[in-house]
């Protein structure tokens, strides 16, 4: 079961065939790692409490044509995830909000930039997905020593700690990526005081501030050919992380949306 | 009150109508005020006790007037009248931020404003879900009061905002630069020299200031608006001031702590020795 929506606050959405931006919100109660959770219906519904003009940029985002759906089904991450791929396919800009750290195959041809905060059994298992094409770690800070030893060879990795201090060493990592990527973003990687999830424990962290420059920053090197934004598990319904999800994904739009302007 | 005036008033305002996304701010004046009874009143920023030799009293609606948003906001309005013009500094403890609108009008009967806002959001739409009074439309109101506004820590608005501004020219400093910088206070030298502060709490960073309606990522921190207020009491006569939309709930108790501590460094800055 499937259904349309509109994303952000009094802004209708637009058709598959008019769209730029395709959203696919893995709905109905993932089972995760936590139990179920409704964390990516959460943030849908603190879409329509956030203001939608960017002002860094001087523009509104969702101008550009969104088209949002909430995908039910028994595994409903795979099948956003297939959902994001007909969209990438058909020109459509596309983003995965899923709770647990399971992307896609689909998008294995692309290289991979992972803001994440720990690498565990799934994570690793995400990145061997990957082991063909260039891959990115950055923001990691935790992770199990079965889950970092195997770590593909391919994975550059930029600590949480590096990637906040030294700005300059991330964007040149990032010059080392010929094409667009894969961006995938966990709520983890960001402090636990920022992303106040019972999930997100981890001391240490990315600011609000340093992750939407290191984002910006892809967008501005190799370019972002699809995204995600995961780690909802545990984001209750109208909490401040239901909001700050929210928010990722309207900035994120803003990036896009200055990318297809030029 | 004449032979012995109150210097600090603080008017608490349990006024919640239009919140959206999360509500819980009329739960905060009561919450603030037992919070302001346990902490340690010295004050590393004044470097002393702020509340030492204030007079000071709380003005509380009855019970029976907490659910009439109009005798609240008459009594927000009668009680400023009275401290604007006896000398005392009437605090208004939100509620939401609609709270504003009534000492703002008073304060700026008396003479020329300026009125300097913290927040993260801009507050100025024309309307909110059909509702001029919302709390995303106090500072529009304010507006038309002919008041000079500058504020500080936006960082975020809708396209109708944002065009308002423009033809407007109004003053605004992002949360970025509210956070991270200095080199924007030279902004308050053209307001008015009679200031009203409204500090919404949602300019805070969320890190630090969870217990708000509508949190908004980034944001300055209670050392960065300390700093700028230090600056602003020096520079300015402000008169008046508000500290709303808390929306307090279990586990957010630091939250309520700095809005108490918002308090005493207000009292300390406007009442200095």
């Amino acid at each position: 079961m499937t259904f349309v929506f509109d994303f952000g606050f009094e802004k209708p959405g637009v058709s598959w065939d008019d769209a730029s931006l395709g959203l696919f919100f893995a709905g109905f109660g993932e089972e995760t790692d936590f139990g179920k959770t409704p964390g990516p219906l959460a943030v849908a519904d603190a879409s329509r409490y956030v203001e939608l003009f960017e002002m860094q940029v001087g523009l509104a985002p969702l101008e550009i044509g969104t088209y949002a759906e909430i995908v039910g089904t028994a595994d409903p991450i795979d099948a956003a995830a297939r959902r994001a791929a007909e969209a990438n396919k058909n020109g459509i800009f596309p983003i995965i909000v899923g709770e647990d750290r399971r992307i896609t195959e689909q998008f294995s041809g692309l290289p991979l930039v992972a803001f994440w905060g720990k690498v565990g059994r799934s994570e690793a298992n995400e990145l061997e997905v990957f082991r063909g094409q260039p891959t990115m770690l950055a923001g990691v800070r935790a992770a199990t020593s079965k889950a970092f030893k195997a770590i593909p060879g391919n994975v550059a990795i930029a600590t949480s700690r590096a990637l906040g201090a030294n700005r300059e060493m991330f964007r040149a990592m990032l010059s080392q990526l010929k094409k667009p990527v894969y961006l995938s973003i966990d709520l983890d990687v960001l402090a636990p005081s920022v992303a106040q999830t019972a999930r997100s424990i981890e001391p240490g962290g990315l600011s609000w501030y340093e992750l939407m420059d290191a984002i910006e920053m892809v967008f501005d090197g190799p370019g972002v050919a699809a995204a995600d934004l995961v780690g909802l598990g545990k984001v209750a319904p109208r909490s401040p992380a239901a909001f700050l999800g929210a928010q990722i994904l309207i900035r994120i739009a803003g990036l896009l949306a200055i990318k297809l302007s030029k | 009150m004449t032979s012995n005036p109150t210097h600090l008033g603080i008017i608490a305002l349990p006024f919640e109508v239009s919140t959206s996304f999360l509500k819980g701010t009329k739960e905060a004046p009561l919450a603030i005020l037992e919070e302001l009874e346990k902490i340690d009143n010295f004050d590393f920023a004044l470097g002393r006790d702020p509340f030492q030799n204030l007079r000071r009293r709380v003005v509380q609606p009855h019970d029976s007037d907490l659910v009439d948003p109009h005798l609240q906001q008459s009594l927000a309005i009668r009680t400023a009248k009275e401290l604007l013009t006896s000398g005392g500094f009437p605090l208004s403890l939100g509620g939401e931020h609609t709270v504003s609108i009534g000492p703002i009008r008073i304060a700026r009967t008396i003479g020329p404003l300026g009125v300097v806002q913290l927040d993260a959001h801009a507050d100025l739409r024309d309307e909110y879900q059909s509702d001029p009074l919302s709390h995303a439309c106090v500072m529009r109101r304010v507006t038309e009061m002919d008041c000079s506004l500058l504020g500080v820590g936006i960082r975020t608005m809708c396209e109708e905002e944002a065009q308002f501004v423009e033809e407007r020219g109004l003053k605004q400093v992002d949360g970025f630069k509210a956070a991270t910088s200095t080199d924007w206070y030279h902004l308050i030298d053209d307001l008015p020299e009679r200031i009203y502060l409204t500090i919404d709490m949602d300019v805070f960073d969320p890190a630090e200031v969870p217990a708000v309606g509508t949190p908004e990522p980034g944001g300055p921190s209670y050392e960065a608006v300390s700093d700028f207020l230090q600056h602003l009491f020096k520079v300015k006569d402000v008169v008046a001031a508000d500290i709303v939309e808390l929306r307090p709930e279990k586990d957010s108790q630091a939250s309520i702590r700095l809005a108490a501590r918002l308090i005493g460094l207000i009292a300390g800055l406007r009442f200095r020795k």
